[in-house]
C-alpha cells in the first residue's frame, strides 16, 4: 500500500463527522429509538468499518518498498 | 458478579467442562508443536490461517473488562459512552500506519518478540531495554486486572465466602490458563482464542435479543430515561467530553496497537493476505460488541437505575440476574454468558502472559545474560518465567483485592504504551530516524505523562488535562524530541 493521503483525508472526514461537537447541547431529536447524533455516531462507525475493511482488502501490502532497506 | 441465581449442578458441570476443555486444548498444542524452538513455541512456526487469526485477535482484544466497564461507563456517563465504538474501530485504522511495513520485516527476519525490530532498525541495548520495561510493566499490570476480575467472576458462581470464593477464583483459573499456555504456547492460547472468541460473539448476540424481549424495544428504554432524573444521559456531550471522545480515539487507537500480545499477532499471520483479512473482520467487531455493551448500559440506566460508585460497573451482572430468573432460555444464556466472561477474561490474560515471558526469556536473558543459550533452553525459560510472574502476580491478585484505588493508580498503561509511537510507526516510515532521540523522547515523554496524570496541577481534571489524556501532552514533546534531534545527528553525520 503506498502513501496515500486520501485515506487519512476520509479518516479525518468520518472523525469529523461522527463525533457530536456541532450539535447545540439541548438536542433531543430521537430516530430509531437513538437520539439522532447517536445514530450518526452509529452510522460513522459502520461507515469506518466498511471503509477500513475496503482498504484493507482492496490494496495489497507487498507493493511497498521498505524505506529502511 | 453477586446477585445471580445460584447454578445447579448441570450448570456448575457445563462450566467445568468447559474448563477442562482448555487444558485438553493445551495437550492438543503441544503435541502440535513441530520444532522446540522459540519460533515454534511463540508464533507456531509458519503462523495461523484466517478463522484462527481473526478470533486470536478479537480474543485478545476483548477482555472481560470490556464488557462490565463499557456498560458501566454508559450508565454513568450517558449515550456518549458510544465513543468506545469509535476508539475500538480506530484500533485496526492505526494498524494500517505500520503493519503492512511490519509484517514484512518480521517474516523476512524471523522477528519473536517487539524488541526484534528495535534491535534490528536500532541496535541499541538501552533503547531495548527501555522499550521492554515499559511494555512488561504496561502488560503485567493488565494482566493483574484481568486475574482480579477472574476471582470476582467466580465469586458469582460459588455460595461459599466472597472472600474464599475470590481467592480460589484466582488460584483455579489462573492454574487452568498456565497450563494451557505453558503446554501448547501460541498454539493453545490462539486455539481457547477461538473457541472463547466465539462464545462470546454467540453470546453477546443473543444476550442483545434477550434484552429486547424482556425490556422492549431501545425506543422504550431511551423514553424511560426522558422521563427519570438521568435524562441528561441522552442529551449531546459538553465541550469536554467531546475533547475527551478525540482524546480515546488517539491514545487507545493507536495504544491497543502497541501492546506487545498486539504486535505478535502481526508476526503469526500465515500471509499477509491472511493478516489483511483478519484485520478486516476486526474492524467490525466494535459493532458487535463495544456497541451491545453500551446498549445493555442504556437499559441498565433505564431499568436498574440508582446504582452509585463501584455498584455502577456491576451493571452487566444486574442486567443478567433480571434475564437469569424469568426464564429457562434465559437462565442457560447467563450459564453460557458467564462462560464467555471467563473466556474473555482468560483468553486477554493468556496472551499478555504468553508476551510477558517471551521478551523476558529473549529480549532481558538472551540477549543480556546467555548470549549462547539454545532455542530449547530459551523456550523452558520462557515457560519457568511464565509460571513465576504468574506467582507474583496471584500473590498481588489477592493482597491488592480490597485496594481498588491503588490499582487505579497504576493503570496509565496507554500513556505509557503510545510514547513508543516513535520508536515502532515513526522508525518504521523515516530513514532519519536515530536511536538516541527516541530513547531520549520515550523517557521525557513518560516522565511529562507521569508527572502530569499524578502531579496535582489544577489544570488536570480526573487525570486529563482539559480533557486529554497527559500520554499525548507526553508525546506531543516526545515526538519534537525524536524528530529534531534525528535531523540534527542526520546533520552532523
Amino acid at each position: 500500500m503506498k502513501k496515500q493521503y486520501w485515506i487519512i483525508t476520509v479518516y479525518v472526514l468520518l472523525i469529523f463527522i461522527g463525533i457530536p461537537w456541532y450539535w447545540p447541547e439541548d438536542t433531543n431529536y430521537i430516530v430509531m429509538g437513538f437520539p439522532l447524533w447517536v445514530l450518526i455516531s452509529i452510522f460513522v462507525s459502520i461507515g469506518a468499518s466498511f471503509f477500513t475493511a475496503f482498504i484493507l482488502l482492496r490494496y495489497a501490502w507487498d507493493n511497498d518498498t521498505d524505506v529502511n532497506e | 458478579m453477586n446477585n445471580f441465581q445460584a447454578f445447579d449442578q448441570t450448570a456448575l458441570i457445563f462450566i467445568g467442562i468447559y474448563l477442562s476443555t482448555l487444558i485438553i486444548i493445551g495437550f492438543f498444542g503441544y503435541h502440535a508443536r513441530q520444532e522446540n524452538t522459540l519460533k515454534d513455541f511463540y508464533l507456531a512456526g509458519n503462523g495461523f490461517g484466517l478463522v484462527v487469526i481473526s478470533l486470536t485477535f478479537y480474543a485478545t482484544q476483548y477482555s472481560g473488562n470490556t464488557l462490565f466497564g463499557y456498560s458501566g461507563m454508559t450508565y454513568r456517563i450517558g449515550y456518549a459512552w458510544i465513543m468506545c465504538v469509535h476508539f475500538m474501530t480506530a484500533i485496526v485504522a492505526c494498524y494500517l500506519i505500520f503493519a503492512p511495513k511490519l509484517y514484512k520485516r518480521a517474516r523476512q527476519y524471523n522477528y519473536i518478540t517487539p524488541t526484534d525490530y528495535l534491535q534490528h532498525r536500532f541496535g541499541s541495548n538501552s533503547l531495548n531495554i527501555v522499550v521492554t520495561v515499559i511494555m512488561v510493566f504496561v502488560l503485567s499490570n493488565y494482566l493483574l486486572a484481568q486475574l482480579m476480575a477472574m476471582g470476582r467472576a467466580m465469586q458469582g458462581l460459588s455460595s461459599a465466602d466472597p472472600n474464599i470464593a475470590y481467592q480460589q477464583g484466582v488460584i483455579l483459573l489462573t492454574l487452568i490458563m498456565v497450563i494451557y499456555g505453558t503446554l501448547g504456547g501460541i498454539r493453545a492460547v490462539a486455539w481457547t482464542d477461538v473457541i472463547q472468541g466465539s462464545i462470546l460473539i454467540v453470546g453477546l448476540i443473543v444476550l442483545l435479543f434477550m434484552l429486547f424481549k424482556q425490556f422492549g424495544s431501545i425506543s422504550l428504554a431511551t423514553a424511560t430515561i426522558q422521563q427519570t432524573q438521568d435524562f441528561s444521559k441522552i442529551n449531546v456531550p459538553d465541550a469536554n467530553r467531546i475533547r475527551e471522545w478525540i482524546s480515546y480515539i488517539l491514545i487507545v487507537g493507536f495504544g491497543s496497537t502497541l501492546y506487545p500480545q498486539a504486535i505478535q499477532r502481526i508476526y503469526a499471520a500465515r500471509s499477509e493476505k491472511i493478516l489483511r483479512q483478519g484485520l478486516a473482520f476486526m474492524a467490525f467487531a466494535p459493532l458487535f460488541t463495544a456497541l451491545i455493551a453500551v446498549i445493555i448500559g442504556i437499559y441498565a440506566i433505564a431499568y436498574v437505575p440508582g446504582l452509585e460508585g463501584t455498584a455502577s460497573d456491576q451493571v452487566l451482572t444486574r442486567i443478567l440476574s433480571i434475564i437469569q430468573q424469568n426464564s429457562i432460555l434465559g437462565y442457560w444464556l447467563i450459564v453460557i454468558l458467564y462462560a464467555a466472561v471467563l473466556a474473555a477474561m482468560m483468553s486477554t490474560a493468556d496472551s499478555a502472559m504468553l508476551s510477558i515471558s517471551s521478551m523476558l526469556s529473549k529480549d532481558i536473558y538472551s540477549r543480556f545474560i546467555n548470549e549462547n543459550a539454545s532455542e530449547a533452553t530459551l523456550t523452558l525459560l520462557g515457560k519457568l518465567f511464565s509460571w513465576c510472574l504468574i506467582i507474583i502476580l496471584v500473590w498481588l491478585a489477592i493482597y491488592l483485592s480490597d485496594k481498588a484505588s491503588l490499582l487505579k493508580l497504576l493503570d496509565r498503561k496507554f500513556d505509557l504504551l503510545i510514547q513508543l509511537i516513535p520508536a515502532f510507526m515513526l522508525s518504521i516510515h523515516w530513514r532519519g530516524s536515530q536511536a538516541l532521540p527516541t530513547f531520549i523522547g520515550i523517557i521525557v515523554g513518560v516522565f511529562i505523562s507521569l508527572c502530569l496524570a499524578y502531579g496535582s496541577f489544577n489544570f488536570v481534571h480526573e487525570g486529563k488535562v482539559y480533557g486529554f489524556h497527559p500520554g499525548l501532552i507526553g508525546l506531543v514533546i516526545n515526538i519534537l524530541i525524536t524528530v529534531i534531534g534525528s535531523i540534527f545527528i542526520n546533520r552532523r553525520k
